[in-house]
């Protein structure tokens, strides 16, 4: 089972690199639309009511301008054409006069002097002339030609008021919008009324699509709009506030919500004007007003939508790259985990998962090599272990007690398996004994040793088999060192020494092969000295396995009773103390002739004692044989 | 002259009376290389041991392996301060010194009884009679010193 399938590890859910990755990147894009969205659109919505507000602000501060101008200048107007009118008194200086003023202006509607009749107190039409322009223009229609009729009875409370001038703005169903101006005449004791068409004017100020504009009166009542639908029960009843709150306002302009429960909040701001006693006023709708920046957050929350979609997939994507190395990782520790030591992990992302996956197969490798090194060291250190067995058991037991000779041998190897050997084998009355020395150590030393000792076995048995001559040491060199040749292929040498004691003659005959040669010990009653011993220095060959045509000869010398032969290997005496100086031939032989009346036993364990005590410690680096022979001739 | 360093060996050889002189410094073992000996070989090689510390069986091989290669093509070896390990490596291994070499100089070890003083002799070949050492006042009390080992063994190369 792979820990992928699974949905646990160690009892927690398992969640996927590549999840965990998606929703931190989802998180902190969200974090970013929302907090862009929250701050960005309250910047917007801050700045565009502040821009509505100004707007609206100049807005009517320009209509209410422009109304004042247009009314002003046809105030002035009237006044003009009053001051001139009023000097004549001729019907023809009048209309002579009229149209001269018309030729500079083309709203003037028409003109009409009120005389008031003293008897009758009323106002009677004395003089009248109308724009023939207009008249064609209106021609059939009735409201235009409507005159003053609604007016008279005011035309008396003015008449009789100190105001000079009187002026209105006249916008009801039965006459055409007009503006309207009377003239108080003290001289002609009369009243003079100008009327001006003013449909052109609201067309031409009320071009904006955004606002709505009013011109009403002082009560409210509307003179002037740019949307005739707009005013109707629902209007006056929606405006009513705004007109009481208004009137108790200390400023003449100003920005007010109203909230027409239907149509939402509207921004309205207004104009005061106390010359013309007119208010301006133009509405806008907040709602309309803030529609686009609804668009614009509509608008933002889609495209943020479609971008953190395109972050999924771009960091879909992307954790894969991540992802598919951690996973081709993990499978390649589980097949591991299965003893696969070998494969290798392909990992391209070019990354520190690279990186990781490298060192990982360096990881792997390093590991099997170590354990192809750990199984090869164990084989090695088994058949070294072999090695030494096998080798052992060609020693002979160390010690050898017969009545006339009593022999004991000492072997010490200095590595798991040397390259020396001693052996001895009695036949037909005769002690052959053999000490070796390969040169150098281990498994290959150790098998050219075998080899030999093999070979010396062999000799002796084929002898005994075949009730055969007596084999002499320079024979069996000549074979040994054929031996030798041949599995030591003259790599590999042998010092070799072969020594037969003969027990009906009393003599050793022996052959050295370039072996250290062993000394001897000639019993006499007085204590030992350096004088007693000899060294079986003749009869010296080349090593075996040196040369194929190598040739040995013969020694013999002469054994009397309680003499020692000592065969013993360089070792020993080659070996060194702390101070790093040799034992030495000298101090190694006193250590045997000292004690070279004693049991052989006693006398190869008393060098031993003398030579460890010299080394104190440090180990020998060569292999140690000693084999001590002593013989005892009987009557003698 | 030229010097050949090897891992265990360093040999200086010099231009002598006759032909090269190589003056060995250090181990011979396992590790000696004869090819470049052999390369300075001349028609007389004087091998100069005086600085050798240690020969092991190894070395012996490949010793005896250059001066035979030497003296098959007709080089004369003469050994010169051999001491005490090459003296018994000669003793024992045969053809260490091959057949027309010689020994000219080696060192003796001789041993007082009376101060327990060790000396290391220098002898010439020549000048001993027979397998016999010459008896020699001890260096350090005068009293008669002894050759340290024995005798017919470690003359056992000087001719009878
Ligand atoms: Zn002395």
């Amino acid at each position: 089972m792979s820990s992928t399938t699974e949905k646990t590890i160690n009892g927690k859910r398992f969640i996927s690199l590549k999840y965990k990755f998606l929703v931190s990147q989802l998180v902190i894009f969200s974090i970013s639309l929302i907090s862009f969205l929250y701050y960005t659109i309250d910047l917007y919505l801050g700045d565009k009511t502040a821009y509505i507000y100004e707007n609206s602000v100049s807005h009517i501060e320009s209509q209410s301008n422009f109304i004042e101008k247009f009314l002003s200048s046809e105030l002035n107007n009237s006044k003009l054409l009053f001051n001139t009118i009023n000097l004549y008194n001729q019907k023809s200086d009048k209309i002579e006069i009229v149209e001269k003023f018309l030729t500079t202006n083309d709203i003037f509607l028409d003109l009409v002097f009120f005389k008031l009749n003293p008897e009758t107190v009323q106002f009677e039409k004395k003089f009248s002339y109308m724009n023939p322009k207009i008249l064609r223009r209106y021609k059939g229609n009735r409201k235009i030609l409507r005159r003053h009729g609604l007016l008279f009875r005011e035309l008396h409370d003015y008449y009789k008021s100190g105001q000079d001038i009187i002026f209105r703005i006249i916008n009801t169903d039965r006459v055409v919008p007009h503006l309207y101006v009377a003239i108080k005449s003290k001289k002609k004791k009369g009243v003079y009324v100008f009327r001006y068409l003013i449909e052109n004017m609201a067309s031409s100020i009320f071009q904006s699509s955004s606002f709505t504009d009013f011109i009403t009166d002082r009560s409210g009542k509307v003179l002037i709009h740019s949307s005739p639908e707009d005013v109707n029960q629902e209007f006056y009843d929606v405006y009513s506030k705004f007109f009481d709150d208004i009137k108790n306002a200390k400023n003449n302009s100003g920005v007010l919500t109203i909230d027409k429960a239907t149509k939402g909040e509207f921004l309205v701001s207004y104009k005061i004007n106390n010359v013309f006693g007119i208010i301006t006023f133009s509405e806008i709708s907040k709602t309309k007003a803030f529609e686009f920046t609804k668009l614009i957050i509509f608008k933002t929350i889609i495209f943020g939508i479609l971008i953190g979609l395109i972050i999924l997939i771009i960091s879909l994507i992307f954790t894969q790259t991540i992802t598919n190395p951690l996973n081709k990782l993990m499978r390649r520790t589980e097949t591991m985990g299965l003893g696969d030591f070998e494969s290798t992990v392909t990992v391209r992302s070019g990354d520190e998962i690279q990186l990781l996956a490298d060192s990982f197969n360096f990881m792997t490798r390093k590991i099997n090599q170590i354990l192809v090194e750990i199984q090869d060291k164990g084989q090695m250190e088994s058949e070294l272990q072999t090695a030494k067995i096998v080798q052992n058991s060609l020693f002979p037991p160390d010690s050898l007690e017969r009545d006339p000779y009593h022999l004991f041998g000492f072997y010490d190897s200095a590595s798991e398996c040397g390259g020396d050997w001693w052996g001895y084998k009695e036949s037909r009355g005769k002690l052959y004994l053999f000490i070796g020395d390969a040169t150098g150590h281990g498994v290959p030393a150790a098998l050219v040793t075998a080899s030999a000792s093999s070979c010396c076995q062999t000799i002796l048995e084929y002898i005994e088999y075949f009730d055969g001559q007596y084999a002499r040491p320079s024979d069996i060199l000549k074979l040994l060192n054929s031996i030798v040749l041949l599995t030591g292929g003259q790599k590999i040498l042998m010092t070799f020494f072969v020594a037969v004691y003969d027990t009906e003659t009393n003599t050793i005959e022996y052959s050295n092969a370039s072996h250290n040669f062993p000394i001897i010990y000639k019993y006499s009653a007085e204590n030992p000295t350096k004088k007693s011993i000899q060294a079986l220095g003749k009869a010296l060959g080349r090593r075996l396995g040196d040369k194929p045509d190598s040739e040995y000869t013969n020694e013999v010398i002469e054994i009397a009773d309680k003499d020692v032969l000592l065969l013993y290997t360089d070792g020993p005496v080659e070996a060194v103390n702390k101070e790093n100086i040799i034992w030495g031939e000298r101090k190694f032989n006193k250590s045997f002739f000292s004690r070279a009346k004693k049991d052989p036993e006693m006398i190869i364990k008393g060098i031993l004692e003398d030579g460890y005590a010299y080394f104190d410690g440090v180990p020998p680096e060569d292999d140690v044989i000693l084999v001590a022979t002593k013989f005892k001739i009987d009557g003698s | 002259m030229a010097t050949i360093t090897q891992k265990s060996i360093e040999i200086d050889v010099v231009v002598c009376d006759g032909g090269n002189e190589f003056k060995l410094k250090g181990e011979i073992n396992e590790d000696l290389l004869i090819e470049e000996l052999i390369y300075h070989k001349s028609d007389l090689i004087k091998v100069n041991f005086k600085e050798v510390v240690m020969i092991n069986s190894c070395g012996v091989s490949e010793w005896i392996k250059f001066v035979e290669a030497v003296s098959n093509i007709g080089s004369k070896i003469q050994y010169f301060n051999c001491p005490q390990i090459i003296v018994q490596q000669v003793n024992m291994v045969t053809g260490f010194v091959p057949g027309n070499g010689s020994i000219e100089t080696f060192y003796a070890p001789y041993f007082c009884d009376d101060c327990e003083n060790e000396d290391k002799i220098l002898l010439k070949s020549s000048d001993l009679k027979g397998r016999t050492a010459p008896e020699l006042k001890c260096t350090k009390c005068g009293e008669l010193s002894e050759i340290d080992a024995m005798e017919d063994i470690y003359l056992n190369f000087i001719p009878e």
